[in-house]
């Protein structure tokens, strides 16, 4: 029996030098402007961390790529400031900072920015460079107390019915396969951290996921595959940002049977993922605001008082 | 900091002789650091705080979301293994009741490390969580935290433990019931990886490498996330930290190139430590000169040497023989973008020996050793 695939939802992690970029943005740039800015982060590869305390042996222990942002998020003055860390792709959002704790706190307005978010996104299909997998960071900065109340959003388009991955389900992947797929990419420039392979090992070619029905043309289903840097590290789920990207794939070019290569910093891994249907409905839902830690839809905060407000350092620097 | 802007910059080299290096040789190491393990990255940091002299896009050093596996107080280390260069043992808790003992320590038990040391985790079913681990002096940070709203009030903000619709808002927001969700339970998930691996959660810390100028020497520094990427307030930072080192060498500070209070290790020892390894490491080396001949074969050798990582890695005091390789067959295994200040400063010392490009590669293997359980020393992996 095949089973529904399932997906490894996104956790962001926005850095201390992210909440100071975010202050001097508003206060130097943004002052009362509310509207939305482009913001840029990173996604880690899904990673395994050998544990070397681990009885009998080596354990390996997941570490899932987190959605990071740093100092450079708001795309600071100078040409290359956004620098990704090793291994990670960048990802495009949207951020908004409300004025006041009553605006961020009605649902409405929230709605509509995800709303507004996911209906570019699929105006984006129609073109050569879709933007498959925004984010959405919504805030209210409290600048005199260094507090902010955050929720991020990745909207993920719902498939209906969903994908199913077949009876082997994710397998580790060879050693020999990953290194050349990693090896296409690397003289390539793909968006969205993802892109088309095709042909048997060894002659695999590479090509961008906007391409996908004339470089799959001809291709037989077995050797059609999509390889995505993959933030998840468990073993039964790939990560989060190839739901769209299947979604894409279906709606725009009629793909309904595709190996996913999971590209990981740990081991990759590979599944084949069938559509058992043609997806019915005009227009996909969508789903994605992040849950806070106890697993309910909710905004976070970040309190950096202790860290940033100068008359507490200063009391404690006596 | 008063003292750290009234000190010269130091100008002359003086790692062989006191372990100290100037901004050019820290710029110099953390190139080499950077090139030899990308994970480490360079940061320009807040523009304001930038210190004029290093670079501006060279600031510090980074490296994001070191796994921690495990608290500091739920490894207990075995002493079975302990030779005459591993003098540093972690007081049990018992052992800790004795306190100040551990500060009339000689400078020697600096320059014990735990790497590739085995050590018998604590009893499986007595995990330590937050509330069992021993209490953590954290009064005097009383005024130091990072709340996250569902564990503690807030009372500044109002209304913001009520939020009446919240909840109704995130079923508002998501009105989907999604199959294809994965949504792990915390309490699983942290099941999961305590029962049958003796593990507590998975922790990652940012670590950043400063240089500071009155010690002149680097500084190390940690910013923690829990397995929820929240941030670690500092008490739970400390519960990394081997009872030794919290509040002691460990101690919150401002980073100098953001002003945020971290956790950092005080570097008024680094420079005898490191004078110590640099020393060993010489004294290992002028053995494994003669066998390895001259450095062109030590070139050749590279090669190899990097590929079988572990058995290099079994002689301890051996890096100072891959650093030659390294620097010396640079052409073999490496491609040519290899920075010039590197090739300069490997130039002008004496062909043996420990090169100061190598510098922030031994100090991180120092700081692996003050805090065990956060994977700080990428090279042993890597290359070495």
């Amino acid at each position: 029996m095949p089973t529904i695939l399932q997906f490894q939802p996104l956790s962001s992690q926005p850095s201390p030098a992210f909440w100071s970029a975010l202050n001097n943005f508003k206060l130097e740039k943004l002052k009362l402007d509310d509207t939305r800015q482009p913001i840029t982060a990173w996604l880690e590869e899904g990673r395994e961390i050998a544990d070397r305390e681990a009885k009998g042996g080596e354990g390996l222990i997941g570490v899932d790529g987190s959605v990071g942002l740093g100092s450079a998020a708001f795309g600071e003055e100078g040409s290359h400031s956004f620098r990704p860390p090793l291994g990670s792709t960048s990802l495009k959002g949207v951020f908004k900072n409300f004025n006041t704790v009553e605006e961020f706190k009605a649902t409405d307005p929230k709605k509509d920015l995800f709303n507004s978010i996911v209906d570019e996104m699929l105006d984006s299909f129609a073109t050569d460079s879709p933007n498959l997998n925004p984010f959405l960071l919504v805030t209210f900065a409290d600048l005199k107390k260094y507090v902010y109340h955050y929720w991020f959003a990745f909207p993920a388009l719902v498939s209906k019915p969903a994908w199913e991955m077949e009876d082997r389900g994710l397998q580790a992947a060879e050693q020999v396969d990953v290194a050349e797929i990693r090896a296409l990419a690397k003289n390539m420039s793909f968006s969205d951290g993802a892109y088309l392979i095709k042909g048997p090992r060894g002659q695999r070619s590479a090509g961008p996921l906007s391409s996908a029905k004339s470089f799959f043309e001809g291709v037989i289903d077995e050797e059609r595959t999509v390889a995505f840097h993959d933030p998840s590290s468990i073993v039964s789920a790939p990560g989060w940002p190839l739901r769209n990207i299947l979604v894409y794939l279906h709606r725009v070019h009629s793909i309904s049977s595709i190996t996913v290569f999971c590209l990981r910093a740990g081991s990759s891994r590979v599944c084949r993922a069938s559509l058992p249907s043609p997806e019915t409905s005009d227009k996909p839902s969508a789903v994605g605001w992040e849950r806070n830690k106890v697993g309910k839809l909710a905004s976070r905060v970040a309190d950096l008082g202790p860290m940033m407000d100068p008359m507490r350092l200063a009391d404690q620097a006596v | 900091a008063m003292r750290d802007y009234l000190s010269p910059v130091l100008r002359e080299s003086k790692f062989k002789e006191h372990g100290r290096i100037t901004p050019e040789e820290f710029v110099a190491a953390g190139d080499f650091l950077t090139f030899k393990f990308p994970v480490w990255q360079w940061e320009k940091g807040d523009s304001s705080k930038s210190r004029d002299f290093l670079p501006a896009d060279k600031q510090y050093l980074i490296t994001r979301n070191v796994p921690c596996l495990r608290r500091a107080t739920a490894v207990n280390y075995t002493d079975a293994d302990e030779d005459a260069e591993k003098l540093m043992s972690f007081l049990d808790e018992a052992e800790e009741a004795a306190g100040p003992d551990g500060k009339g320590k000689e400078e020697d038990e600096w320059v014990a490390t735990h790497i590739g040391r085995k050590s018998e985790p604590s009893a499986i079913n007595d995990i330590p969580d937050m509330t069992d681990s021993p209490p953590l002096p954290t009064r005097e940070l009383a005024n130091v935290n990072l709340k996250d709203s569902n564990e503690e009030e807030i009372e500044d903000i109002p209304d913001l433990d009520d939020i009446p619709d919240m909840d109704d808002e995130g079923a508002g927001l998501e009105e989907e019931d999604d199959p294809a969700v994965r949504i792990i339970h915390p309490s699983e998930a942290e099941v999961k990886s305590t029962v049958g691996q003796n593990l507590l959660q998975v922790r990652t810390y940012d670590c950043l490498i400063s240089y500071d100028k009155h010690y002149q020497t680097p500084r190390f520094w940690l910013f923690g996330y829990d397995e929820n990427k929240n941030p670690l307030t500092p008490a739970q930072v400390f519960q990394d930290v081997p009872a030794d080192h919290a509040f002691k060498t460990m101690t919150m500070e401002a980073f100098p190139h953001s002003g945020q209070q971290l956790a950092s290790v005080h570097p008024c020892k680094h420079a005898s430590v490191m004078k110590k390894f640099i020393d060993r490491m010489e004294a290992a080396q002028g053995g494994d000169g003669v066998a390895e001949g001259d450095p062109k074969s030590a070139g050749a050798n590279s090669v190899s040497a990097s590929g079988s990582g572990s058995s290099s890695g079994k002689k301890k005091w051996g890096i100072g023989g891959v650093v030659r390789k390294v620097t010396g067959g640079g052409g073999s295994g490496v491609t040519a973008d290899k920075p010039e200040a590197v090739k300069k400063e490997g130039s002008e010392d004496e062909p043996q020996g420990v090169q100061v490009d190598f510098y922030l590669v031994i100090f991180l293997k120092f700081i692996a050793s003050i805090v065990p359980t956060i994977e700080v020393d990428s090279t042993t992996a890597t290359a070495l």
